[in-house]
């Protein structure tokens, strides 16, 4: 009879084309995204937050942490974007922190998947990865697209929700990250009622972020 | 937010209205041999933001023809309190009707299993009805629903979705009946009334001995879940029912309460435990054999 956690990953682009400005909007989310969740009961009790970067290498820079206990990371931007590598981690995470339902144990609920990226993948495994989420479908996944230049196909091949963000000024991470917090209270006020298979209802993203068909 | 819609008011039974808007819900009867109890209570979630309740009960009596349901609507679906209350109402008075009209010349067992069905059927059709009526896509109705019929020593249990029925038999011996998880993930259901598949869930019937059963109970996951496995705590629920709550289960914090049967306050401080996490409405309906009875 253990707790039920709604884990919360977010994946960061910190490649160098991130670097200055975008990258502080990033950081300045994630702390904005934290305060909101500790105003809601029902995230604050359920939703787990963990955050994963990559540029060169991923890496997990916070392991999935209760909402009162999060620490937002501190990030720097540079270097290549292993897309490859930061699937292969989120994968890797899905095995060692989360808990499925067991004859023997409660799980957690299908965990929530944030990808930020503005750049296209200088590696080439990360179509095998891509891959492995598709056909396990461990999570709900969206994949945000900053600015331009973002590989829409790259994101495409990852989840079917991609949506993008054009303009990548602070407000607009500050919208965006607001529909995170959106996000996780719906998801985690919604004890035991999701349907069509584990495909989540967002709430409606705001101006300047487009839900691509 | 008024729990009925106005396009719906008038197809809908007044009484209906006032039970699904009722919190909380209680019911008491009696059907010799049978003792019932049932109570459905809004969880934190709702409370919080000032919603209603999703989950609903039923209870109907025809004869010697007892039957218990419990429905939760889903918590995606906009109108789902409405599914909940009508499914739960059709699904045992649409299957001591058809029972009652079937004279075909087979065996009790299987008419009362079409008769439970179809009457599951009934109801997905009457949701999409009121789904046209309020102008809404038939899913903003979704619920799930457990319907229990107990004749002589004939116990059925139909379900579709989640949520579970347990059974104590006079032995002492506890036993989960009804669908499994249906996924890995917590509170994840992939079939509600009114989808196409619901007829199908429902007409896969599990079928116990009554004449064995002392104790029955019908639950929404909001009971299921936070005592997850049953499998493992079934004994100790029923139990608690039965002598109270000394002894706490598991992480749970549960007041200190004596027996609930035949006692709806505690029922009802019964069903105010807590557990992290644990936010969602609850449902308990329970039925058991009257003290002396056969």
């Amino acid at each position: 009879m253990s707790l039920r956690r709604l884990p919360v990953y977010i994946l960061a682009d910190v490649s160098g084309s991130m670097r200055g400005t975008p990258v502080e909007s990033v950081k300045a989310g994630i702390r904005q995204l934290h305060r909101d969740l500790l105003t809601d009961p029902q995230a604050v009790e359920s939703a787990y937050l963990s955050v994963i970067t990559f540029a060169d290498v991923a890496i997990q820079v916070v392991p999935l942490t209760e909402v009162s206990s999060f620490i937002p990371p501190e990030m720097q931007a540079d270097g290549q974007t292993n897309y490859g590598d930061a699937l292969r981690v989120l994968l890797e995470c899905f095995e060692m922190e989360v808990v499925r339902t067991t004859a023997d144990q409660k799980g957690d609920w299908r965990p929530l998947v944030f990808i930020l990226s503005d750049g296209a993948p200088t590696d080439t495994g990360w179509p095998e990865y891509a891959g492995l989420l598709r056909a396990r479908r461990p999570a709900n996944i969206i994949a945000v697209a900053c600015g331009d230049h973002a590989d829409l196909v790259a994101l495409r091949e990852t989840t079917d929700t991609v949506i993008q963000m054009r303009d990548m000024s602070p407000d607009a991470f500050r919208a965006f990250f607001k529909f995170v917090s959106a996000s996780v209270k719906t998801t985690s006020a919604k004890v035991g009622s999701v349907g069509d298979g584990g495909a989540i209802t967002l709430p409606p993203p705001p101006p300047g972020i487009t839900i691509i068909p | 937010m008024e729990w009925c819609p106005a396009p719906l008011l008038p197809l809908l039974h007044a009484s209906l209205i006032a039970a699904g808007a009722a919190e909380p819900m209680v019911l008491a009867s009696a059907h010799a041999p049978w003792q019932v109890l049932g109570a459905s209570v809004r969880g934190r979630s709702h409370a919080h933001r000032g919603d209603h309740r999703d989950d609903a009960m039923a209870v109907h009596a025809d004869g010697d023809l007892l039957l218990l349901a419990v429905a939760d609507g889903a918590g995606s679906s906009a109108l789902s309190r409405i599914g909940a209350a009508v499914t739960a109402e059709m699904a045992v008075n649409r299957t001591a009707a058809r029972y009652a009209a079937d004279s075909a010349n087979t065996a009790a067992a299987s008419r009362l299993g079409t008769a439970m069905a179809h009457a599951v059927h009934d109801a997905a059709l009457r949701l999409h009805e009121l789904a046209t009526a309020a102008d809404v896509s038939p899913a903003a109705m979704r619920t799930t629903i457990i319907l229990v019929a107990i004749l002589g020593d004939l116990m059925l249990v139909s379900q579709v979705g989640d949520g579970a029925v347990l059974v104590q038999r006079r032995d002492g011996s506890v036993l989960r009946v009804g669908a499994q998880r249906e996924t890995a993930w917590a509170g994840e259901v992939t079939c509600f009334v009114p989808d196409a598949c619901a007829m199908t869930q429902a007409a896969a019937l599990r079928q116990v001995d009554a004449a064995e059963v002392q104790l029955i109970a019908l639950m929404t996951d909001g009971i299921d879940d936070p005592f997850h496995p049953l499998e493992q705590s079934g004994a100790a629920l029923m139990s608690q029912w039965s002598s109270g709550t000394a002894e706490p289960i598991g992480t749970a914090k549960q007041p200190v309460i004596g027996p609930v049967l035949n006692d709806a306050d505690a029922l009802l401080q019964w069903m105010s435990f807590e557990q992290r996490g644990e936010v969602d409405d609850r449902t308990l309906l329970l039925a058991w054999r009257a003290a002396g009875a056969a």
